[in-house]
């Protein structure tokens, strides 16, 4: 659900797909379906912190990670987890033109072990392209507990490749793993699928006049079995990487269209050529799946069914999901009010050191202050109000995904979505978005239909991310529970705001989303097809380890990385004078009447204007623009940070119209610019621009005019 | 011979035929919807759309106007 480092980073793979490598390094593939525990393999092996989650779809694009075995290198390509390789869908692609055209030596493909009857049919259509595959089967641990054996050296003699069983979870195997990779010579027996005499006679002809006029390492009866269903992925393709144009070859395009025309004389309809072809290697599957392992596992019967009949049913199925994201919020406010003023004090202290410091040595005035109070002041001032919430906030998300929730949530909800002329998927990227939108507008790939992708893209600002929780909590903390001296009580009360204020986001959601698909968007046709995974346990010792040095101090480093000029920007533009005001005055002073309308003032409104590469910044830039002062001003707890906005005249309108605008404003920079990338529409980044800044400054309008009424 | 969405809650029956268009056609083979495959159905969503089967050992949810499209045949216990 968080963005890292590793996930923005796709840019290693070259564009005709080959890895730089050296003469004797390694390229390994990591091939598989969604959900079996792939990027838990490229972690262990890599000892790189790729995001895990129980849901399908969790790696989308490729991510690369190596490691050193007996001081040899190898390099792995996690490809994204698909079902199939037939290039339904753009990840399909992505898995297959990978798997095709690298330069990669080995594929290694992982199957779950409690799911191996339908994980076959991967592995053999890979094993139809190259002959250099590994078969990894993870979660034999699961296996064992729900009665699976496998005969694994009857599943090697049929497949003709190396296995391992392994089971990253509990560390089984994986040096095994390792020493079989280390150990691989090239396979040339190459796995041959029957397809019947009619469909091989056909598949040799064109094979033939492959081999006899081209020359690639792509095998050629796979590439034959793509000609005769006219795959029109393979051509492309092939003109992308190879610059092959096969559609102006003239002979090749008659031997296709005889043998297709032969196929038909045979009773097998042209456009069902395919569907042909995934029947005969599924029913393989099948064959493979009964020779070689035995279960006594019932999935009807098996527990997972009644947390299924609990958290889908039409009473508990809801009220479950929003009490879960209550306990959610109580357990990040409640449990991050303590250690937050532990670190603002502690920042304070520390800062009073420094300047004390910074006076002992003469160092001028000007740069004390703008070391401290500009950039000092701000990057502590997130670290201690953003980090306590975060670490406990993606933990807990990281648990809820780990379980294997999320897809239920989307199952659940696809109705009301389906009803707003949207996609239950939406729901998964809406989780995301509250860990960080631009995370959820690359997470929408798994939306496959493009309207649904757009609309989830354009609405994903909606749910409030991370960077925005801690400016809600803290004004809600502030304006909203006073009167309350039970520290418990007034926690219970902001979680009950906070969640109102969730649920305000998602309403929004689904009415922006079924305005938009009723205008905007044509009607496509969708549908809704969604594994939901089996109930694993996470393990709370390496997610509390992964949350925190991973996403956590990304999100946090990101954060003060932005901060640090911006910082040092207020603080020029607090210490520059023009006609005996500073910058910012005359700036929040221009902005002042805009801000009025609106219930904020100039400086919220500056702000968030100047907050556009962070949102986290916000509040920060608020107290600096308001104390303004070149010395460092005592904020020691959110009840003196009133004093100063109430001061600078701060009512409860102006409470909850920011509280309202931070809801609803535009995308942040990062954001922003993932949309471009993700939708490669001017369009569409500018509509998700406008839609929620028009909505925050209406809503805005309304919210003054109704409050100052009642008031 | 009936359609999917007809299945009851825990019923099984066969799939015979699905008549869906080429894409989700493609799709549902993937995930093991094949001739004579056993299917369950074994949770209704809170609107009962989409609803959830059993198909080669793992749950997949379906919406109705799709299952509407897959024909199955079979009796309650799921035998001919």
């Amino acid at each position: 659900m968080g963005l890292t480092n590793k996930s923005l980073n796709e840019s290693t793979i070259n564009h005709d797909l080959s890895i730089d490598k050296n003469n004797n390094e390694i390229v390994i593939s990591l091939a598989g379906n969604p959900n079996v525990g792939k990027s838990s393999i490229f972690n262990i092996l890599t000892g790189m912190n790729q995001h895990t989650g129980n849901w399908p779809g969790k790696t989308v694009g490729n991510t690369i990670g190596s490691y050193n075995y007996k001081n040899k290198k190898f390099t792995i390509v996690d490809i994204p987890g698909t079902y199939s390789i037939l290039a339904n869908s753009n990840e399909e692609l992505i898995a297959r033109d990978f798997i095709c055209f690298s330069n990669a030596d080995i594929h290694l493909v992982v199957v779950d072990a409690t799911n191996i009857e339908r994980n076959l049919n991967l592995l053999l259509q890979i094993l139809e392209i190259t002959n250099n595959v590994i078969l990894c089967i993870n979660l034999i641990d699961e296996a064992k507990k729900k009665k699976i054996e496998i005969n694994v050296n009857k599943l090697k003699n049929i497949l003709n490749i190396p296995i391992v069983m392994v089971s990253a979870k509990k560390n089984i195997g994986i040096n095994k793993l390792k020493d079989i990779i280390y150990n691989y010579k090239n396979n040339n027996d190459s796995f041959k699928i029957d397809y019947g005499n009619v469909l091989n006679n056909e598949i040799i002809k064109i094979e033939n006049y492959l081999n006899s006029n081209y020359k690639f390492k792509i095998n050629s009866r796979f590439l034959a079995l793509r000609l005769l269903e006219n795959d029109n992925n393979i051509y492309k393709s092939l003109n992308k990487y190879l610059k092959y144009n096969f559609r102006n070859d003239k002979d090749l395009q008659a031997i296709i269209y005889e043998s297709r025309n032969i196929i038909e004389t045979n009773n097998i309809k042209t456009y069902t050529i395919r569907m042909y072809i995934v029947s005969k290697i599924i029913n393989l599957s099948k064959d493979i799946y009964n020779n070689t392992i035995t279960s006594e596992y019932n999935i009807e019967k098996n527990k997972d069914r009644i947390i299924d009949n609990v958290l889908t049913s039409k009473i508990t199925g809801i009220p479950i999901m929003i009490m879960m994201l209550m306990i959610i919020f109580w357990l990040t406010i409640a449990g991050s009010n303590y250690p937050s003023d532990l670190l603002t004090n502690l920042f304070q202290i520390i800062g009073n050191k420094l300047y004390d410091i910074f006076n002992l040595l003469h160092i001028p005035n000007v740069i004390t202050s703008f070391l401290l109070s500009g950039i000092y002041k701000t990057v502590t001032w997130i670290i201690a109000v953003m980090l306590p919430p975060m670490a406990i906030f993606f933990p807990l998300c990281t648990i809820l995904e780990d379980l294997g929730l999320l897809p239920r949530i989307a199952f659940n909800l696809d109705n009301v979505f389906k009803k707003c002329g949207s996609h239950g998927k939406q729901s998964l990227t809406m989780c995301m978005g509250l860990g960080c939108n631009a995370c959820g507008v690359i997470g929408s790939r798994i939306i496959e239909s493009k309207k649904d992708r757009y609309l989830s893209i354009i609405t994903n600002n909606f749910v409030p991310c991370n960077g925005r929780f801690p400016t809600l909590i803290s004004i809600i903390t502030m304006f909203l529970i006073t009167g309350f001296n039970n520290k418990n009580i007034s926690s219970i009360i902001s979680t009950l705001i906070l969640t109102g204020i969730i649920l305000l986001g998602i309403i929004m959601t689904l009415l922006v989303t079924k305005l938009l698909s009723k205008t905007l968007f044509k009607n496509e046709k969708t549908y809704f097809i969604l594994e939901l995974p089996p109930y694993r346990k996470p393990n709370i010792i390496k997610i509390l380890i992964r949350s925190i040095f991973d996403r956590t101090i990304f999100v946090l480093s990101r954060a003060i990385k932005i901060a640090i000029p911006a910082g040092a920007l207020i603080w020029f533009m607090s210490n520059i004078y023009i006609n005996n005001n500073n910058i910012l005055y005359h700036l929040t002073t221009l902005f002042d009447p805009i801000g009025h309308f609106f219930g904020l003032d100039g400086t919220i409104f500056v702000a968030f204007l100047l907050g556009f590469p962070a949102n986290e910044i916000v509040i920060p830039l608020i107290i600096m623009s308001y104390t303004n002062t070149t010395t460092l001003t005592e904020i020691s707890n959110l009840a003196t940070l009133k004093t100063l906005f109430v001061n600078n005249g701060w009512t409860i309108t102006t409470a909850i119209c920011t509280m309202l605008f931070c809801l609803f404003h535009f995308p942040c920079g990062t954001t922003m610019s993932t949309i471009k990338k993700e939708t490669k529409s001017n369009k569409i980044t500018l509509i998700s621009f406008l839609i929620p800044t028009i909505i925050g400054l209406l809503l805005c309008f309304l919210a003054r005019i109704i409050i100052n009424t009642i008031i | 011979m009936r359609t999917l969405d007809l299945l009851s809650l825990n019923e099984s029956s066969y799939i015979k035929e699905i008549n869906t268009d080429n894409n989700l056609k493609n799709r549902l083979f993937d995930l093991g919807f094949i001739t004579n495959q056993k299917i369950t159905c074994i949770c209704n969503s809170p609107a009962k759309n989409p609803r959830a089967y059993i198909v080669m050992n793992s749950v997949i949810a379906l919406r109705n106007e799709d299952a509407k499209k897959i024909i199955i045949e079979g009796d309650k216990d799921g035998t001919y």
